[in-house]
């Protein structure tokens, strides 16, 4: 009987490797495997397997098999990289220089190339000198600091508390924008809620299932929460007051934008005011020019005026207007909402090839994610280009854009050495921006 | 028919079923030796990469650019890496006369360097004769058994077998041999990837909770089990043999170092999470020698622990 028993597990095995695809995922859309994060009985033997004292290494709240609830989740999410791989947002501590100076040209950066960007930016801090004056670019002004004990992440000491809101620092976590349990779900209307209907796969992706009316749900993009989220471990009045976004990745969107075509996520509408749950006052939808007091337009009323239309769909590169192909319009390094919630006009451009039109229009809106990462850069705030300095890119003895390489002046290359400004631009070299490159605010301004 | 198609490929190759973790936990003692200090203040040097060099009991540590090299007592005795000429090291193993094979990243580039025992670059490495299908091969762990360099590209589950010259000798593509399905490999989590000083493939895949073990002919072997008790796969990551083939993997969700005999019996495991010298925070790769298991965590210095078996 065992060679039976045996070929029984085979076949077990077998079937399993067929369905792998699905094997692959772990939340697909909504609550994952419960053992995957927490420990049931926390046992190992007769005592403890995860004590109940607080510090790294400890935790057991929750019952978590993490020091913290993002130390669970970066148990997967975390990785030693050398190049954008997966669902990674994180590269190992191991595989980067967290502390350098004067551009070190052997300093190394994170490597991680999501649209949210890579939270190993905001252990890199950095002295370089700006006109001979030492400064110094923390790295937990780079972006989301999040609290991970087990991964040496640590609240960000310089705004305790969410800027535009008053989210309490140390109590940012992966969760307080992901639901880790994955409960909100998008109906076929449109409509969003906590139960009703099962999750039948994940919402993110253009090449996800689309839901049935009355059958089934799919995951809300990214599992992010919706109107009234707050995590258990937050206390105080911090339940959401906006909805989910509207927005698809797509599937494949860890890797480098330099050859092939960028990583066009749709976004689609609401995601300034899913910000806005934390950071409030950030929120900007009725921005008007030559009126002071008011912040830059970031919501779904800031609608793109015409003559930003205008500046986005023809700019190439710095002082360079004349692009004509409404498929080579959209940048990665700026983008915007499209304005519409209606998934058959976003799937089908969240693809990885700049061969559909995703030009600005006068219904496109800006969304805090034209400039900011949802995670972290390589950019002071978290943002997608260098805007504290003019110029992006140099040039050479011949006339080509390079990246500055000075390790006695900082103030452009931001003490990065030139791999680590073209990772910070997700690849691409130099001479994707041109020489003497002012920064990308230029693409809606036009200043240049 | 992609179905069984798979079915198929899986029945052929995996030749041992992933059993269940039979407990013999009193097989293993360990005991906790130290932690390593490099000497310049890297207490945590994350999920570094670990080899374990026999010849000279040497235990090489790759992290943050800058291979350290420490004796068995943990004493730091070399360092190199962190300028141009190398550019970052990401993994090394030592050759049989002493020189350093070392992958390293520079430029945006992965190079893979020889290197004499100083670990000044002597030449870089070209691969020929590689296959179409293994273009933009990046590998990012390194094994030398028998003379024979092997690389591998966990990403892309790949692994490519060299003379020290570059010469490609054999190539493998471990999704398929596993029978794994069309998506994405980097999305299957192989994790942990070693070889044996015969030459056997050890390597983990975490999103199905299984270590496997390929032959120099190519035969399968694998084994694991699904859960969190003693012994079996949550997240499953570094995996090495010691000298008597007995495998060693840690689970980074349980934060154990589990022993497997070369039947893959379960021996026994150590480790879990705390506050004590021997607990370990999410441990990852592995070297294993000398009676002595070295074990990288993702907070905190590698910690070094001896094993005695009864």
């Amino acid at each position: 009987m065992k060679t039976t028993f045996r070929t029984m597990l085979y076949g077990i095995a077998a079937a399993a490797f067929a369905l792998a695809p699905k094997a692959y995922a772990f939340h697909s859309g909504g609550v994952a495997e419960c053992e995957g994060c927490h420990t049931m009985h926390n046992t190992r033997g007769s005592g403890k397997a995860v004590p109940l004292a607080a510090g790294v290494g400890n935790g057991a709240k929750y019952l978590l098999q993490g020091s913290d609830q993002s130390s669970t989740c970066l148990n997967c999410h975390n990785s030693a990289d050398v190049a954008p791989s997966s669902y990674h947002i994180s590269t190992d501590d191991s595989m980067f220089t967290m502390v350098g100076a004067d551009a070190n040209v052997a300093d190394k950066s994170p490597v991680e190339m999501t649209p949210g960007g890579d939270f190993g930016w905001v252990k890199v801090t950095r002295t370089f000198k700006v006109r001979g004056t030492p400064t110094t670019v923390e790295g937990q002004g780079r972006g989301h600091s999040i609290v991970a004990s087990d991964y040496g992440y640590a609240a960000d000491t310089s705004n305790t508390l969410a800027p535009g809101g008053t989210y309490p620092a140390t109590s940012l976590a992966c969760s307080s924008c992901h639901d880790p349990h994955g409960k909100y779900r998008r109906f076929a209307d449109g409509t969003y809620a906590t139960t009703g209907l099962p999750i039948f796969g994940s919402g993110s992706y253009g090449t996800s299932v689309d839901p049935v009316a009355n059958v089934s749900a799919v995951g809300a993009y990214r599992i992010l929460g919706g109107v009234g989220y707050q995590p258990k471990s937050v206390t105080g009045n911090f339940a959401f007051a906006n909805g989910n976004p509207t927005a698809v990745a797509p599937s494949t969107y860890n890797r480098s934008e330099a050859t092939g075509g960028q990583t066009h996520v749709a976004y689609g509408k609401g995601m300034s005011e899913w910000c806005a749950n934390c950071h409030t006052a950030m929120l900007e939808n009725s921005y008007a020019s030559g009126v002071s007091g008011h912040r830059h337009p970031a919501g779904s009323g800031a609608k793109l005026t015409a003559a930003i239309v205008t500046n986005y769909n023809s700019y190439v590169s710095s002082g360079i207007m004349t692009n004509t192909d409404p498929n080579r319009a959209y940048s990665t390094l700026a983008p915007f909402e499209l304005g519409t919630a209606d998934y058959t006009v976003l799937k089908p451009l969240a693809i990885n090839t700049d061969t559909k039109d995703q030009s600005a229009s006068a219904t496109a809106n800006v969304t805090c994610l034209s400039c900011h990462r949802a995670h972290a850069s390589a950019f002071e705030y978290g943002t997608r280009f260098f805007l504290e300095n003019e110029f992006m890119t140099i040039a050479d003895a011949s006339n080509a854009a390079v990246y500055d390489s000075s390790t006695t002046e900082g103030k452009i290359n931001n003490g990065l050495n030139v791999a680590e400004q073209t990772n910070a631009y997700y690849g691409r070299p130099a001479t994707a921006f041109g020489p003497n490159a002012r920064n990308l605010c230029n693409k809606c301004h036009a200043k240049d | 028919m992609k179905a069984p198609l798979h079915i198929a490929l899986a029945l052929v190759t995996v030749t041992l079923p992933a059993i269940g973790a039979r407990r013999n936990a009193d097989a293993v003692q360990s005991s906790f030796l130290y932690a390593i200090d490099d000497g310049a203040g890297r207490r945590s040097t994350g999920w570094a990469a670990l080899t374990w060099e026999p010849k000279n009991s040497e235990l090489f540590l790759v992290a943050n650019g800058v291979v350290d090299i420490f004796n068995d007592n943990g004493l730091a005795t070399y360092s190199f890496g962190d300028d141009a000429q190398v550019g970052s090291p990401v993994a090394v193993a030592a050759l049989e006369n002493g020189d350093l094979m070392v992958v390293a990243s520079r430029e945006m580039a992965t190079l893979l360097l020889r290197c004499n025992f100083r670990g000044e670059p002597q030449a870089t490495v070209e691969l020929r004769g590689l296959p179409a299908e293994f273009a933009g091969f990046s590998p990012n762990a390194i094994g030398v058994a028998a003379g024979k360099i092997y690389l591998a590209d966990k990403n892309a589950m790949r692994v490519v077998v060299t003379e020290p010259d570059g010469a490609v000798v054999k190539t493998y593509e471990l999704a398929k041999l596993i029978g794994l399905g069309p998506k994405d490999p980097a999305e299957a989590m192989m994790r942990g990837f070693n070889v044996d000083r015969d030459g056997n493939l050890l390597f983990t895949v975490a999103s199905v909770f299984s270590a496997y073990v390929v032959s120099p002919e190519g035969k399968v072997r694998a084994f694991g089990q699904k859960g969190s008790s003693p012994g079996k796969f949550n997240i499953v990551s570094g995996i090495a043999a010691d000298e008597d083939g007995r495998l060693f993997i840690t689970d980074s969700l349980r934060a154990v170092v589990m022993v497997f005999d070369p039947s893959f019996q379960f021996l026994g495991e150590f480790g879990y999470r705390g506050p004590d010298p021997e607990n370990l925070v999410s441990p990852f790769n592995l070297a294993v020698g000398n009676g002595r298991v070295y074990v990288t965590q993702s907070r905190g210095a590698v910690k070094a622990f001896a094993v005695r078996f009864d």
